[in-house]
């Protein structure tokens, strides 16, 4: 036995490094190694909540002798319905006699299929329900007493216990509704809401945390003019987010531009989004191409660059600039009319030629309505450039004033900015307000009138007022990193602030803001369950288990509709906490 | 100290006013009006109001302060006019903009807009003598259709898609006012007084009545009048026949000649059956103003920038600081006293020709100013404002013939009018009307904050009083039994959902489903129903007994949650201390290991405790909303949650700027105790 040890020792050295630490240290941690594994188990649950739940087999062999896989294909329909896409399944046209009559196996119900007898074989999911299939013969809060309703033989108790098929073993709700299958599809808004809000968050919480951290209240210097001549183009700025850039969507979306393509055939439609594609490919990569050839006598070879990301950003090549000129020129050409056409005034639908391939989520990209219009397309070419170019008039001509008036103090004296400051006072306000009444009232405000914002308004506005947190916690850890030798070791190197932000004091601060994270998705978590408590926020059709336990006030009988959601969040929520403390004390240099 | 705190609290300003930009912002874009909302509870349930400059609603908006620019200045384009918040509708001021946005030229716009008026009002208007057409009013139907419609376009095309079905029903017909009278004529021959002649001209004007009614019905098709026509004559024929006349002849072209010896049976219709070419006029005057809105749109000026400057007359700064004057003359009460049937009160200001007046009265003497609200107060009418000059008798009798001897009355003159409704703004005290129910909401404020102070302050001091010695044991037995099951226990309280909870606690113990004795707690509200509807019949000390009663489950689940966070930061504090010299100090002092943990250990182990307090206050208030939900309270969070549901903004606000508030001070008072707590830390610098 100790041999056995000691050659272990021997062959395998124990990893001394700090994640090698780190990592021993979690194991030794059981509940969190419990909850971790707990939180990959809610996680598979939500994300393949369709082939656990679900009113279809996910095999079915019929006595046709075709095989189906219903769960399987209703998955992506499943993930559409989830972030307010339309449902693809409608049941209400009814499977006729034969399978044949049924095309489309999303619409057919399978259960009726499996009572006629028109299957051979059939493998059904866990639960055989759907969270918004009400089941008829149980409607009316039925408890989850499966032994009854299975051994229930004679007429009479039958009658008081209607069979169900499978028994339901959390219960019904008022509409019949399998509690189970609820609870399970309910998994998935948590885990959503939980990592889309935070990561959200996290975003614009590690960034401005990093920048007040870093630059602290001392650090950010700029000269004198830099900042006169950045005061109007900030006015400019302004005024082209206020002011230009709308009109110029509004008026893009003017129907009579598009007159003459009214009549256009839609194979001539397809022919002008092919020749659009290659246009942007033209903007995108050949043209900074044949101007790389024309400045450095060789061509730049776009594709071998792109597996390495290290050489998109190395300084040699200038392939930085050109990335981001890329990403500049996607945006322009691509991402931003496709963003637009969701703002867009509600034109006659007869001013648009409408394509086939018209319904999901990409049904406005490429919509003819939009991206047609070559004339369009230059003109937010062109604004693309003056904007490109407002921005490099304050550095050129500031450097250029800078060289004139080199010994004036008043041009080229620096004035330190308070980042830290006002960051602070930012996050301030956003801690004074009351978290949840904000909340509140910002999904109340911009729910759509039926009463459905969706999941992702609610993701949203928890990850826009909860980033404070980590914000905070960034702050704290950068003001303590950016003393650190190594900072002014690249500092001295003569690096530029953003890069030493990015790839010398991010990566060593991150590790304190996985905590706040974890605690970050529980928070979350919890937020999301009490407004779909309150009923606010997501649509009604979609399970929460804020709105099951919100179900059950207005039936205390039944106590499985209380019990069981919020087992679900109480154990969800603790997990996450209970990571996070294993994150905290593993994490901490000072306990061994 | 009192530097830091003074410099404290000057920091605290910015950022109460961005707190209040943030939430003023966040009132500006919601959607819906709540001026429609209030004209349409007010008028009629379901008449809403068509006209744009309707009375009711420009009243509404004016006394909601909606008819103002939202803020001090804007940043527009030149083509936005400069009085574009007059515009007081908001469903049209967003039309309005589209409009600007897509022509750039308000003139033009105007002028369409109101050629459309002009012509909607044209079509509404009555037609002198007209005869009733089935096919005119379906005309107009869709005409009407048509003018909802243009409402909502934007785009000259779609206009154009609309104005030419206008075209087509204004003007589709050529034969327009043909005017035709068709005269049936009777010869009776001699027998014009025999009985027989008069039944048959009693036949014939019934038997004419009844196709007559068809014959209007069937006026657009001369194919089906003929058709009429002939059927009458035959009738009237057979009607002759049976009444020994010899010919009835019916001729349209026949001259009366002697009105003995014919009947005269005339039919008057109009062959036009689109009678809506009265229109054509008004209808040209909005082709010519639509052409004009084509052609002369000015786009370019949306890419104009303009600074438009409102100053003080802004909703944000009345809503803040008010438009009544800040240093105004003081206003005076001049009589306060019974008042006496037939009493007047003389105005007698030497030095000023108008004055305001503001009158009120009470019902009962020594009422609180509450009393404004009775109707029979006179302050219902014209708010109070009178306009009285120098001299004249104001006589309350005359403005309220309801007033009686015995009323408290009370005159305050104003030296300047402040309005139908002057705002003195949140910083003096005057948090709006709520748009649902017309109350004060410092009023509805002042009702709900009681029960969730109560609540709240109850549960702090529960959750303190249970958490610290919990805690200090914890520390004082760390890595026995008891401490680790209570870490466990309590970490697992902290965990807790406390809407779950409070569900739990409503489900299981407020009625006997799970057994008699599981009915513990009563379901709702704060009070006692048979309390809450007779009020008087009970002593103060009941009220309060009910309440408590009525408190014990709220406070469990408000409690559970901050019990445990605070116990598990108590322990971390005490055993922070614990491992410090001077403890070991003490205990090598000899001293009692009571007075060790209680007098050295826990005094400074209070740190992490109290700035949890800071952290409780906004958790209290917006924590409150779910338990108020769960338990029918009637607090802050309760009338936060309905205003939010409801839109009530005023409200809204106001939660929102108060509880700000307190969270803000709550950090600065946890920072001084702080520094009094713990002589270490101090706020002066050191040089």
């Amino acid at each position: 036995m100790i041999d056995k040890k000691q050659k272990n020792k021997a062959s395998k050295p124990l990893d001394q490094s700090y994640w090698g630490i780190v990592k021993r240290k979690f194991r030794k941690n059981i509940p969190a190694r419990i909850s971790l594994i707990l939180i990959a188990f809610i996680v598979f649950v939500g994300v393949f909540a369709p082939m656990l739940a679900n009113d279809r087999p996910i095999m079915a062999k019929t006595t046709d002798g075709e095989v189906h896989w219903p769960a399987i294909a209703s998955f992506k329909a499943s993930w559409q319905e989830t972030f307010g896409g339309k449902s693809s399944c409608d049941r209400s046209e009814a499977c006729g006699d034969s399978l044949t009559v049924c095309k489309d196996p999303n619409t057919c119900d399978w259960k009726q299929l499996r009572t006629d007898g028109k299957l051979e074989r059939q493998v059904w999911p866990l639960i055989p329900y759907s969270p918004n299939e009400a089941d008829q013969l149980n409607v009316q809060y039925k408890s989850p007493k499966c032994s009854e309703q299975i051994l229930g033989k004679n007429a009479d108790e039958d009658k008081n216990n209607p069979k169900a098929w499978k028994c339901h073993q959390a219960g019904t709700n008022l509409r019949g509704e399998d509690m189970m299958s609820r609870l399970i599809h309910g998994c998935r808004i948590a885990v959503l809401v939980g990592v889309i809000s935070m990561g959200i968050a996290s975003i614009i919480g590690i960034l401005v945390g990093a920048i007040a951290g870093y630059f602290g209240d001392n650090r950010l210097k700029i000269k004198r003019i830099a900042l006169l001549l950045t005061i109007p183009f900030v006015i400019l700025l302004l005024f082209a987010l206020l002011l230009w850039l709308p009109t110029f969507y509004h008026q893009k979306l003017n129907p009579d531009r598009f007159s003459s393509l009214e009549e256009l055939p839609n194979g001539l439609a397809n022919l002008l989004r092919i020749v659009l594609i290659f246009y942007t490919f033209f903007v995108v990569f050949l043209i900074p191409n044949i101007w790389f050839w024309f400045r450095n006598g060789r061509p730049f070879k776009v594709f071998r660059h792109i597996p390495s990301i290290q050489a998109f950003f190395s300084d040699e090549n200038h392939g930085r600039k050109r990335f981001w000129w890329a990403l500049n020129l996607i945006f322009l050409l691509v991402l931003a009319p496709w963003l637009a056409s969701y703002f867009q005034y509600d034109v006659n639908s007869t001013s648009c030629v409408k394509t086939a391939s018209q319904d999901g989520v990409w049904a406005n990209f490429g919509n003819i309505c939009q991206l047609s219009s070559m004339m369009g397309k230059l003109k937010l070419l062109i604004t693309g450039l003056v904007v490109f170019l407002l921005f490099q008039i304050p550095t050129k001509l500031g450097g250029l004033i800078a060289e004139r008036f080199d010994r004036e103090h008043w041009v080229n004296g620096e004035v330190n900015i308070p980042v830290d400051l006002w960051i602070s006072r930012v996050i301030e306000v956003f801690i004074s307000i009351p978290r949840l009444l904000l909340i509140l009232a910002a999904v109340a405000v911009y729910q759509s009138e039926d009463g459905g914002g969706g999941i992702l308004l609610v993701m949203a506005v928890i990850g826009f007022t909860t980033w404070t947190r980590i914000a905070r916690f960034m702050r704290g850890e950068l003001l303590r990193v950016r003393n650190l030798e190594f900072i002014e070791a690249a500092q001295a190197l003569g690096f530029k602030n953003f890069r030493i932000i990015l790839r010398h004091a991010l990566p060593n601060a991150l590790t304190s803001v996985l905590i706040a994270i974890a605690f970050g998705v529980a928070s979350a978590i919890l937020i999301e369950s009490s407004l779909s408590f309150l009923g606010i926020g997501v649509e009604a059709e979609t399970a929460t288990w804020g709105k099951m336990l919100a179900d059950s006030r207005a039936h205390p009988e039944g106590w499985w509709l209380a019990v069981f959601p919020g087992v679900a969040i109480f154990l969800t929520v603790t997990m996450f906490n209970l990571l996070g403390e294993g994150l905290a004390s593993a994490l901490d240099p000072k306990s061994r | 100290m009192i530097k830091y705190i003074f410099k404290r609290l000057i920091i605290a300003i910015p950022t109460l006013f961005v707190i209040s930009l943030v939430t003023f912002g966040l009132s500006l874009i919601t959607p819906g009006d709540p001026v429609l909302n209030k004209v349409k509870g007010k008028a009629n349930p379901d008449g809403v109001m068509e006209q744009s400059g309707g009375q009711d609603y420009a009243k509404v908006s004016r006394d909601l302060g909606l008819d103002r620019p939202a803020f001090y200045f804007m940043l527009t384009n030149q083509a936005c006019p400069d009085t574009f918040h007059r515009i007081i509708n908001k469903r049209e001021r967003l039309r309005y903009q589209e409009l600007i946005k897509a022509y750039g030229n308000w003139d033009a716009i105007q002028g369409f807009d109101k050629a459309l008026y002009d012509f909607e009002v044209a079509t509404v208007q009555p037609l002198d003598g007209a005869i009733p057409s089935d096919k005119r009013n379906n005309a107009l139907n869709d005409m009407s259709t048509l003018f909802t419609n243009i409402r909502t376009r934007v785009w000259a095309k779609d206009f154009e898609r609309d104005l030419v079905k206008m075209d087509s029903l204004v003007r589709k017909t050529s034969d327009i006012g043909q005017r035709t009278t068709h005269s049936f004529q009777l010869d009776l021959g001699e027998s014009n007084e025999s009985l027989d002649s008069l039944t048959l001209r009693e036949d014939l004007s019934l038997a004419f009545t009844i196709h007559r009614d068809s014959l209007l019905d069937e006026v657009e098709d001369s194919a089906r009048i003929t058709e009429a026509m002939s059927a009458f004559q035959k009738e009237a024929n057979a009607i002759a026949a049976y009444c020994n006349v010899d010919t009835v002849s019916l001729d349209s072209s026949a001259v009366v000649v002697d009105s003995a010896n014919f009947i005269e049976l005339s039919l008057q219709y109009d062959t036009s059956f689109l009678v809506l070419s009265h229109l054509d006029s008004s209808f040209t005057a909005l082709e010519r103003a639509f052409d004009r809105l084509k052609t002369e749109s000015t786009t370019n000026l949306l890419y104009k920038p303009s600074l438009k400057w409102y100053g003080k007359h802004s909703q944000y700064h009345t809503w803040l600081f008010g438009d009544a004057p800040w240093f105004q003359e003081k206003h005076v009460a001049l009589a306060r006293e019974q008042y006496n049937n037939g009493d007047a009160f003389v105005v007698n200001l030497p030095d000023r020709e108008k004055s305001y007046f503001r009158i009120e009265m009470w019902e009962r003497p020594g009422d609180a100013y509450d009393q404004i609200f009775n109707p029979t107060s006179i302050e219902l009418l014209n708010n109070g404002y009178f306009e009285f000059e120098n001299g004249d008798t104001i006589n309350p009798k005359k403005i309220n013939p309801a007033v009686r001897s015995g009323y408290e009355w009370k005159i305050t003159y104003y030296p300047d009018y402040l309005g139908d409704q002057a705002h003195w703004g949140i910083l003096r005290g005057d948090f709006g009307t709520s748009y649902i129910d017309d109350q004060k909401v410092a009023r509805k404020i002042r009702v709900a904050l009681p029960w969730t102070a109560l609540l709240n302050i109850l549960a702090v001091v529960l959750a303190y009083f249970l958490a610290i010695p919990l805690g200090v044991y914890m520390a004082k037995y760390q890595g026995k039994v008891f401490d680790r099951a209570t870490t466990i226990v309590l970490f697992i309280l902290y965990s807790l959902p406390v809407f779950w909870v409070g569900t739990l606690v409503i489900v299981f113990f407020t009625s006997p489903n799970y057994g008699a004795w599981t009915d513990i707690f009563p379901v709702g509200g704060p009070v006692d129903l048979r309390i809450s509807i007779n009020p008087e019949n009970y002593s103060v000390w009941q009220k309060f007994g009910s309440t408590l009663y009525h408190f014990i489950a709220p406070l469990f689940t408000v409690t559970i949650g901050s019990l445990a966070y605070l116990a598990i930061q108590m322990r971390g504090g005490v055993i922070n201390v614990v491992r410090m010299d001077f403890i070991r100090t003490a205990r090598a002092k000899g001293l009692p290991e009571g007075k060790v943990l209680w007098k050295h250990t826990f005094r400074n182990s209070l740190i992490p405790i109290i700035t949890l307090f800071a952290g409780l206050f906004p958790l209290m208030i917006s924590g409150s909303v779910i338990i108020e939900q769960i338990f029918g309270i009637p607090g802050m969070g309760s009338i936060a949650f309905q205003a939010i549901l409801t839109r009530d903004y005023p409200i809204v606000l106001t939660v929102l700027m108060i509880s700000s508030t307190l969270t803000i001070i709550g950090i600065l008072v946890a920072d001084v105790i702080y520094a009094l707590v713990d002589p270490r830390i101090s706020f002066t610098k050191k040089s």
